[in-house]
């Protein structure tokens, strides 16, 4: 027995006097007699206090100290704040209490049996095995894949708070069901990562877009050419991208590519498209449909655009390759596709994102209404890191587009999104809000902390103040992904992963060994002499 | 202000206007020792310093009160009295008493029941053999404060003592027993009304009116009271001690302005206290109790930078005495306080919340609506 439920409870939260020498913990659960069930409740707040030393004018501890010279020990009184998690039925949970349970209500702990069931795998399922309660180290925590997935996930922390760690142990267990996910790994945190079971398949794909399936959008975003912002390059670029087309589609393309001397794959679009526009541009050019025409005073626009064309095709000429495929194609069942962006500057990684998210969505819809790809692997997971840079709150990107269809559609074609941030507030408040399901690991800056409130339903202001003092790991997890909000050590992810923090430490005891068993000229040598 | 009536009509301000002058003169007297000469006389009383003293086994008393007032012309009423001692463990103790009565001066009434109650307590407190007991007041105020504690004035009716004396032996009780007071307890108080007024008719040879009655109960109530304390007394010497935050006394320097403020003003922050002067407790001359009592009576600052407190103590004591009892006292001030003496004040503490609680929840829904006074 814990206590007893305080005067002014209501069907959300109620106040818990302890019995002298209880002390609940933060993030534990209870369990409440009320007038004909029980309700579930979770300890979200504890206040302790002395009654003897309570006034505000002992402002040293020596006046402590004869109080308790006097008194032997104070009269420690507990006080926690309970929110109400559910209502129990004989042993299972019934939806959310209507009433506040009667003052004076005996408040137990719950017990371990008890949450054990709550957190099982979905009956007659496997599920995600999370880690542990962080109050109860014999109650094992699972998520609902189904409902993962169909609600989308959030993970929030500072960094270095064990965000990859969770998402690590997530995508885990997602390929051991047989599950579909792809990661976009911003930092090449992940690259090496392998996983611990006999039918898992990790493969980490450089990214690669083929221009020839850019949208004029897509190009567009790649170039900085909009209709807003340029509209007379946006002009021109259209009709150079529909030239460049048809020309790919009557295999003409390399004749323009020789007669303006380019050099580049025989299809490649956008190597199509500079030679159409450096055609047009030339003093002796003979009529041709497939040029353009403009009024001189056009042709300033018309030569920035061919030098945008020119810089990204030398810039990311790595990156665009005709006929590459796609990156979605290496999507399969049990299978862990990592896209390593580290190299890529942010407008490429914005489109290549973008692009793949909506291939995604696109391809998993056809699927679903039955038009064509009908071994295209759902439900699959697409994973973000570094949301905030690729979804910020303060302008619309491409992958924020594709971001918000998923998760406003994703959930009928068995597409989820996850989003992983250490800077919440930055992130684009819709798509975040979005994220039913959250797991927020540390969180220290206060506007962070407001911001995610803000968008969690379940948390307390509370409960918000005691995100910072999270150990590495420790997670509130919400949404319908558990049964009951819940405090959780996140177990650390058993395979290998990339991005582990560096121990400076033992790098440089190690590197120090080496320089000095080396023997001098080796050493000199690799100076330089 | 004068309107067409003829009556006047005045404001605050006006009233002022006339007594303003006279008013301040009260309340600053000018006259007696002023300056150099005042301060030169209270320092020479002054001891400064106080050694660390060793008791330990150290007693606390106090009491508390409060009434509701029904319209139907009755008080109900609780005091309380409470123990604090600190041994190896530490030993608490609490009585209430609730009871009704009249509302003939009640508040006056329902303090001498409490007092009654304190004295009883600590009465029974020197059971557990405490080197010091610790009362909250002034044993100086608690007997002699006659004017207001006979409903009769000094010139008490002599046919009062041949009642007081009949009271005890018909009560069939000593009335310096037990915890609570008796003559307020709710069945005996019934008796003594009407043994009373036999008594008072008997005397007469006509039947007394209700007001006299009243009267001469509230008169044996006091009465229980300043038995007991004569009791506690005669028992508590050089262990019994009273302590005053407050004082308007004038009994240590005879000035216009109280000790304690003499004591405040001109004696600096540090701590020390007053030589002890030895005073002279005698009860009224109506109350029957001829003995007298030495106090020994003394101000003290425990902790440096806070006010001081009036200190009695029972009997003659030595300084060395003195001196233990100041240091035990000061090494356990909190703020210059006894802390063992605000516990027990804590403890035995009778709120609004709790006259609230018990008019609320406990005793009687039904008066804690219409009969009761919004105080
Ligand atoms: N659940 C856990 N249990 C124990 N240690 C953990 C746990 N999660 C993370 N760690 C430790 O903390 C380190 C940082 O974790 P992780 O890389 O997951 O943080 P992050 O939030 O992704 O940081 P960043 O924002 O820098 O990407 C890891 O190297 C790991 O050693
Ligand atoms: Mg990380």
């Amino acid at each position: 027995m814990l206590g007893r439920i305080a005067p002014n409870s209501t069907p959300i939260q109620a106040e818990m006097i302890a019995y002298s020498g209880m002390v609940p913990k933060v993030g534990d659960y209870v369990v409440i007699d009320s007038d004909e069930s029980q309700l579930l409740g979770m300890i979200s707040g504890v206040v302790r206090g002395a009654l003897e030393l309570e006034r505000g004018d002992l402002l040293q501890a020596n006046y402590y100290d004869t109080i308790l010279k006097v008194v032997g020990s104070p009269s420690d009184w507990l006080k926690a704040t309970i929110r109400m998690v559910g209502v129990l039925s004989n042993g299972e949970l019934v939806g959310l209490p209507r009433a506040p349970p009667p003052t004076g209500a005996l408040v137990r702990r719950a017990p371990a049996d008890l949450l054990r069931g709550i957190f099982a795998p979905p009956h007659g399922r496997e599920g995600i095995r999370l880690g542990r309660l962080l109050t109860r180290d014999d109650v094992v925590v699972h998520l609902d894949p189904d409902e993962l997935i169909s609600r989308h996930l959030a993970v929030l922390a500072v960094t270095g708070g064990g965000k990859s760690n969770s998402v690590a142990v997530i995508l885990e267990e997602i390929a051991r069901m047989g599950g579909v996910a792809i990661l976009f790994d911003v930092h090449s945190e992940y690259t090496g990562m392998s996983l611990d079971c006999p039918h898992c398949q990790v493969e980490t794909v450089d990214p690669v877009l083929d221009p020839n399936t850019l949208t004029l959008e897509e190009l567009g975003n790649l170039l900085r050419v909009s209709y807003d912002n340029a509209p007379k390059q946006f002009i021109y670029l259209k009709a150079a991208y529909r030239s460049a087309r048809e020309l790919l589609i009557r295999e003409r393309l390399s004749e323009y590519l020789d007669r303006a001397d380019i050099d580049a794959e025989r299809d490649d679009m956008l190597a199509g498209m500079q030679a159409v526009i450096q055609l047009s541009l030339s003093r002796d050019r003979e009529e041709d449909r497939y040029l353009l025409n403009f009024p001189s005073n056009d042709r300033g626009s018309i030569e920035s655009l061919l030098a945008k064309i020119d810089f990204v095709r030398s810039k990311y000429g790595r990156v665009l390759k005709p006929a590459a495929g796609e990156l979605v194609d290496h999507l399969n069942y049990g299978k862990l596709v990592i896209v390593d962006l580290g190299q890529l500057d942010s407008d490429l990684t914005d489109v290549v994102v973008g692009k793949t998210l909506y291939t995604i969505l696109m391809r998993a819809k056809l699927r679903r209404i039955g038009r064509g790809y009908d071994d295209f692997p759902v439900p699959v997971l697409a994973v973000l890191e570094e949301a905030h840079a690729l979804i910020p709150s303060t302008e619309r990107t491409y992958t924020s587009s594709a971001a918000a269809s998923i998760a406003k559609e994703g959930r009928k074609f068995g597409v989820g999104l996850c989003l992983v941030s250490q800077r919440p507030k930055r992130l684009n408040s819709d798509v975040l809000s979005q994220m039913v399901n959250k797991i927020i690991l540390r969180v220290v800056e206060p506007d962070d902390q407001a911001y995610v409130r803000r968008a969690t339903e379940f948390l307390s202001e509370e409960m918000t103040s005691y995100l910072p003092s999270l150990n590495v790991g420790e997670a509130v997890v919400v949404g319908p992904m558990v049964r009951i909000p819940a405090l959780v050590k996140v177990r650390l992810f058993a395979g290998k992963r990339g991005g582990e923090s560096l121990r400076a430490y033992d790098m440089w005891r190690e590197g120090l060994r080496r320089r000095l068993s080396a023997s001098p000229d080796e050493y000199y040598d690799s100076i330089g002499g | 202000m004068k309107v067409e009536s003829g009556l006047p009509f005045e404001t605050i301000e006006e009233a002022l206007v006339g007594a303003r002058e006279r008013i301040t003169s009260l309340i600053f007297p000018r006259g007696g020792m002023e300056g150099e000469a005042l301060l030169s006389v209270i320092r020479r009383e002054w001891r400064s310093g106080i050694e660390d003293g060793g008791l330990e086994r150290i007693g606390a008393i106090d009491g508390s009160s409060n009434s509701d007032y029904l319209t139907l012309g009755q008080v109900i009423f609780v005091t309380s009295a409470s123990l604090f001692m600190r041994d190896s463990e530490p030993v608490v103790a609490r009585k209430y008493q609730i009871g009704v009565m009249d509302d003939f001066h009640y508040r006056d009434r329902v303090a001498s029941c409490r007092e009654t109650m304190e004295v009883k307590m600590a009465l029974r407190s020197l059971d557990l053999r405490p080197e010091i007991v610790l009362m909250d007041g002034s044993f100086l105020a608690m007997a002699s404060r006659g004017l207001w504690a006979t409903p009769y004035g000094w010139k008490v009716p002599h046919h009062m003592r041949r009642i007081l004396m009949a009271v005890e032996s018909s009560l069939g009780v000593g009335l310096t027993g037990g915890l609570i007071s008796i003559t307020h307890q709710i069945d005996t108080a019934r008796r003594l009304e009407e043994l009373v007024r036999s008594l008072l008719e008997e005397e007469k040879g006509t039947p007394p009116d209700k007001d006299e009655i009243r009267r001469a109960v509230a008169f044996v109530e006091r009465y229980e009271s300043l038995l007991s304390l004569n009791r506690l007394l005669s028992q508590g010497e050089r262990v019994l001690i009273a302590i005053a935050k407050r004082s308007g006394s004038r009994s240590y320097f005879n000035h216009r302005l109280p000790d304690m403020e003499l004591v405040r003003r001109y004696t600096g922050q540090e701590p020390g206290y007053l030589a002890p002067k030895v005073l002279e407790l005698r009860f009224p001359d109506y109350s029957g109790i001829g003995r007298g009592y030495r106090i020994t009576l003394t101000y003290a600052r425990l902790e440096r930078g806070t006010n001081p407190l009036r200190i009695e103590i029972v009997g003659e004591v030595s300084d060395q005495r003195l001196e233990e009892i100041l240091g035990s006292l000061a090494g356990f001030s909190v703020k210059g306080y006894p802390y063992h003496l605000r516990r027990v004040h804590e403890l035995t503490k009778v709120g609004r919340d709790l006259m609230m609680h018990l008019a609320k929840n406990l005793m009687m829904p039904e008066i804690s609506g219409r009969e009761r006074l919004g105080e």
